[in-house]
């Protein structure tokens, strides 16, 4: 019976769904229904601050009154399934992708990603950056074997469109805007070194190097997916950049 | 079961609480540095719990700078023990985690539920008082004494209805709870408030009602009022100062139960530090005049 009524009762909250939780509800002035909404507007717009505390950026660019109907709907079709609420709103992205009414702004799915790599990146576990001296001990002969496993607050972003300069042109602080041209793509990375979140594209070449390394793969297979795709790739200067960056954690063979 | 803390008897009423009946501040987002570098003026800080959840990241790491500084209180807004199907594991071993990395003073949650069938409403839902209720509440605070070893405190919600199902008073239903699950009592003196006039709830006999022995920890926060006549609602929001009637009845409950631990909670439009510590200040001023009127009639 309990449970019946609470079912009832998270209907109302997520979706304004008074009809069955009625009967069980005393009667009083003003109406029950009044009462009823307070939890459903409480629900909804605790969460709709929420989302838009983890979307800033996907805000600014629809305004925030759509934004406040796009997180709406996204709360009825994806509502939380854990309280901890700062892991909440992770399928954003893929969500505003079928969204018809965002359908105008093709950027917004990736941008929300973006944002979201960031929040993963923030609240991920921390982690000892690689020591480089430990691959300076490989084998010479036996460092194209080498595997590396990557930072737990690493994120490859991808996208046809200049997601990261969108990104940093949404920044409160930023008031010189330059023209973006929107038919770029960019890759890049997101991570965290200690207690900064950071970001930054990064060369076609490079990209595919991390992905087959993140992918498990070894350094001379990752190596050659780079080459095969940009014949300047620069494999010392990416890699002490990385090292350096804290882009990976251990390596083994 | 757990063992009750040891009690002076010599005291002349009950202080389970391990910590000084002192007033404490929430611990919000824009205040953090002031806490993390220890420069905020306050006896002690409740945190929510779940907001610490993350296995690392700077969040967590200011929170064992505040450690360092202040006692902790963990307040849980989503363990949702008055839940039917039950509390989640999961949800339990996290705080188990968070409970042994910081050491807190008191550990709380509600009277309410908000997960059903794995969704999870992110508002404090009321119940029925019924004896199904009691049952559900009682086994599940009973599965989180034991998993962490320890008693929580048990918060009572504001309210905007009441149920139809409902056989017990609140009080009745938190008296019952406190005796079957050797839980303790956190005072949401705003809550008894707000439900009071939304309910047509007797303030007075509810405060005659619960076991003051059992309370360790108070709450106060500010509320706002919707509406005029028979449509005014009051909406726990938890956004303003303390309103005067609040301190009334806050002062009430003082001098009915002694001097408890209080927190002044303040979760939207969130002010500067220094207007949250005031409000601190105001309830520190009456804890010390309670308190010192305790000590004179001892005395005498």
């Amino acid at each position: 019976m309990l449970h019946e009524l609470q079912r009832n009762f998270a209907s109302v909250a997520l979706k304004n769904i008074t009809a069955p939780l009625l009967p069980n509800i005393e009667d009083v002035a003003g109406g029950k229904e009044r009462r009823l909404g307070v939890y459903h507007a409480n629900t909804i717009n605790s969460l709709i601050e929420v989302l838009a505390s983890a979307y800033p950026v996907t805000q600014r660019i629809v305004g925030e009154r759509f934004f406040n109907a796009l997180a709406k709907s996204f709360i009825e079709s994806n509502p939380p399934q854990q309280p901890t609420l700062f892991r909440y709103g992770d399928a954003l992205g893929d969500f505003l992708d079928g969204f018809a009414p965002a359908q105008g702004v093709p950027y917004l799915t990736d941008t929300a990603k973006l944002e979201w790599a960031r929040i993963n990146a923030y609240f991920a576990e921390d982690y000892e950056p690689l020591d480089p001296q430990k691959l300076a001990e490989i084998d010479p002969e036996k460092v194209g074997d080498v595997c590396f496993k990557v930072a737990p607050t690493l994120h490859l972003i991808e996208s046809a469109y200049p997601v990261f300069q969108i990104w940093a042109v949404n920044q409160p602080n930023c008031d010189d805007v330059p023209k973006i041209d929107l038919t770029c793509a960019e890759q890049g990375l997101v991570s965290r070194r200690a207690n900064e979140v950071f970001q930054h594209v990064v060369t076609p070449g490079a990209f595919t190097w991390l992905k087959t390394l993140s992918d498990g793969q070894p350094l001379g297979a990752a190596t050659n997916d780079a080459m095969g795709l940009d014949r300047n790739f620069d494999l010392q200067n990416t890699l002490r950049q990385h090292l350096a960056g804290g882009t990976f954690t251990t390596i083994h063979i | 079961m757990i063992a009750p803390p040891p009690q002076d008897p010599s005291a002349s009423s009950t202080r389970p609480s391990p910590i000084p009946a002192t007033a404490g501040v929430g611990l919000r987002h824009p205040h953090m540095s002031a806490f993390a570098d220890g420069t905020a003026k306050a006896a002690w800080i409740e945190i929510h719990s779940e907001n610490f959840f993350a296995p690392g990241g700077p969040r967590m790491a200011q929170l064992d700078q505040v450690r360092k500084n202040y006692p902790i209180s963990c307040h849980g807004v989503g363990l949702s023990l008055g839940t039917a199907e039950g509390v989640d594991e999961d949800h339990l071993k996290t705080l188990r985690g968070l409970v042994d990395r910081i050491d807190p003073i008191l550990v709380s949650e509600h009277l309410s539920f908000s997960v059903v069938d794995g969704i999870y409403v992110n508002d404090l839902l009321p119940l029925p008082y019924t004896e199904e209720a009691l049952e559900v509440v009682a086994r599940n605070v009973d599965q989180t004494q034991d998993a962490l070893g320890r008693q929580i405190l048990m918060e009572n919600p504001s309210s905007y209805l009441t149920f139809t199902d409902s056989t017990l008073s609140e009080w009745n239903f938190l008296s019952a709870l406190v005796e079957r699950t050797g839980c303790g009592l956190l005072l949401d003196v705003n809550n008894i408030y707000v439900s009071a006039q939304n309910n047509d709830m007797d303030a007075a006999a509810y405060l005659d009602g619960i076991p003051g022995d059992a309370v360790q920890e108070i709450h106060l926060a500010g509320h706002t009022i919707s509406g005029a006549d028979e449509d005014r609602l009051l909406i726990d929001t938890h956004g303003d100062v303390v309103s005067d009637a609040v301190w009334a009845l806050y002062e009430k409950t003082l001098n009915k139960i002694g001097p408890r631990p209080t927190l002044i909670e303040w979760d939207t439009d969130i002010p500067e530090l220094d207007k949250l510590l005031d409000e601190a200040g105001k309830a520190r001023s009456r804890l010390d005049a309670i308190s010192s009127s305790e000590g004179s009639i001892r005395v005498a």
